[in-house]
């Protein structure tokens, strides 16, 4: 891909080179790949459900990235969020290559990054109610985020309904934790590894 | 000098190095003994329950390595979240005995262990148990400490996930900054080869200057009987050879090729014609052997410390630039250059009368990097 070009030493955030790179070290096996969509789809879900972004953010990252080829505009995005094999509906629905899932964990990074003020209110906030005793729902944040969530979810995934609002939560807040980590310098190398190590298991 | 401090919301690590005058050299910064101190001052808790943490730079890379590999690990963790988000709520009370837990402990343990392995051969000493986490519930983290542990801490450090992520990103930082840069890491045997150093560059250094004398003399005498080419040349060059640096030296062989015989600059060129010369001559030729047979002592002593120079590099640029004064400006401008400047006087008393019997002008054009093939 055109992005491949350069290299360079570290990591920076000015373009997505340095990050590309580091991506295309370790690549899935095509079995992997279905585990890999749905684990970047709710990872985006998550964010989306936290910073209430929106597909504008999402292509207005692509763009900052460089990575206009893949994401060119929304119907391209809602084509490669749904190849979650997860998804409802079939209409649609595209394969995704590596590309474009490295494209996504780019994005998805880049996000949690810009967002990683909220992501750390949210997961000190949880942090608190553990140590409080107290449901995460009875703050608001973390209550809201958990609803849209949840709501999204059902509303978009096909195995919704074999899934308890508990588990639910906890998927939620297991993602808003996976998310802090991805917010950093280095969060797109993790998110990559974390998708290869899961898509194995 | 503080080098780097990394101060995200719930730690502060600090790094420290000295500036090694090596960096002259290497064009870039060198550090050594690199030291770090962490903070784990999470403003949330009580002062009584930071925590400080001081290591050097390889128990610095053994926690950097068990944080991100723990992080890795937890993030890889795959279809278990139900089970493990369970316990999330009462963190105090999951321990490290559901499966989950312990079976990523297992994994972790296994990956450091490795790590220990790969880098013990030079550290088991300092370095008997290496740092590793735990998880304790979904959102707490048990640091067990191993040989980094003080008195004030304790063996365990409990971690929130926050904390967790600011130790692992200050890490990770500091790895991307500090640890690439080189760096100078067998302090420890600096203080017993620092005097050592000295006696034995002074020792090199005046061996060189005293057989460069004498052989000059000595050539000033036997020049005038003998018709060896390589005392052809007038006797005044050689007077100003010494002042000459010494590592352009050996570079002058190529261009005395074409003038004089097809080998003229053997080792042995020297010494070998003048014996089949007349029993004054190579009586005295005897008297110019002893000084060249004598850089092999300070050879072995120039072996002997170039390899710990690099571990101390301060005494020596000092007895170096004071003996030699030319040598090291002209190479240092030249260009950056890693060659021991030590080995010069080994080579000094052969390729200086070589140097004699060249005219000045091909000085410029020596490459610097001749000047690391080992002396004849």
């Amino acid at each position: 891909m055109r992005s491949t070009v350069k290299s360079s030493a570290p990591t920076n955030e000015t373009g997505p080179s340095p990050n590309w790179e580091e991506l295309t070290r370790k690549a899935p096996e095509p079995t992997q790949l279905d585990n890999i969509k749905a684990q970047l789809d709710l990872v985006l879900l998550a964010l989306e459900a936290l910073a209430e972004i929106g597909s504008e953010a999402m292509l207005k990252v692509a763009a900052e990235l460089n990575l206009e080829p893949m994401v060119a505009d929304r119907v391209a995005l809602w084509r490669l969020r749904q190849s979650n094999p997860l998804r409802k509906g079939e209409g649609g629905r595209k394969k995704l290559d590596v590309e474009e899932a490295r494209s996504l964990v780019l994005i998805s990074c880049h996000l949690a990054c810009q967002h990683q003020a909220l992501i750390r209110r949210a997961v000190a906030l949880l942090e608190q109610m553990a140590e409080q005793n107290r449901e995460p729902h009875t703050i608001a944040l973390l209550g809201d985020y958990i609803d849209r969530f949840s709501n999204t979810y059902a509303s978009r995934m096909e195995d919704a309904e074999k899934l308890s609002a508990r588990e639910l939560t906890n998927l939620a807040l297991k993602l808003l934790i996976d998310l802090l980590f991805y917010s950093s310098p280095g969060g797109h190398r993790r998110l990559w590894l974390a998708l290869l190590d899961r898509a194995k298991n | 000098m503080v080098l780097k401090r990394y101060t995200p919301p719930t730690c502060t690590l600090e790094i420290t190095a000295k500036s090694s005058p090596l960096s002259r050299w290497a064009g870039q910064p060198v550090f050594k003994s690199l030291s770090f101190e962490l903070r784990l001052d999470d403003p949330r808790l009580p002062d009584t329950q930071h925590v400080t943490l001081r290591g050097d730079r390889i128990q610095l890379e053994t926690l950097h390595e068990a944080v991100s590999t723990y992080v890795q690990n937890l993030l890889g963790e795959s279809r278990d979240w139900e089970s493990n988000l369970n316990s999330q709520i009462d963190r105090t009370a999951a321990g490290p005995d559901s499966p989950s837990a312990s079976g990523n402990a297992a994994i972790f343990d296994r990956a450091v262990n490795t790590s220990e392995l790969a880098t013990s051969p030079p550290n088991t000493a300092y370095l008997p148990v290496p740092p590793r986490l735990e998880p304790r519930g979904l959102l707490a983290h048990n640091l067990f400490l191993g040989s980094l542990s003080a008195a004030e801490s304790g063996p365990v450090v409990p971690l929130s996930t926050l904390q967790l992520f600011d130790l692992a990103t200050a890490l990770d930082n500091c790895a991307a900054e500090v640890m690439a840069l080189p760096n100078l890491n067998r302090e420890s045997r600096q203080p017993l080869s620092s005097p050592w150093l000295k006696v034995a560059a002074l020792l090199v250094a005046s061996a060189g200057v005293t057989t460069g004398t004498i052989k000059m003399l000595d050539r000033a005498a036997t020049s005038r009987p003998t018709d060896t080419p390589s005392t052809k040349t007038p006797s005044h060059k050689r007077f100003t050879a010494p002042a000459a640096p010494a590592h352009q030296h050996r570079d002058f062989r190529q261009p005395q090729l074409a003038p004089h015989r097809p080998r003229p600059n053997s080792p042995h060129q020297q010494t070998e014609p003048h014996p089949a010369a007349t029993p004054a001559i190579s009586r005295q030729r005897q008297r110019t052997q002893r000084p060249t047979e004598r850089p092999s002592i300070p050879s072995r002593a120039n072996n002997h410390y170039s390899h710990p120079r690099r571990t101390a590099p301060g005494p020596l640029p000092s007895t170096r630039t004071s003996t030699l004064p030319p040598a090291p400006t002209t190479a240092q401008t030249s260009s950056r250059r890693t060659a021991p400047p030590a080995a010069l006087p080994v080579c000094f008393p052969i390729s200086r009368s070589r140097a004699a019997t060249l005219p000045p002008p091909h000085r410029v054009h020596c490459p610097p990097r001749q000047y690391r093939t080992p002396s004849p």
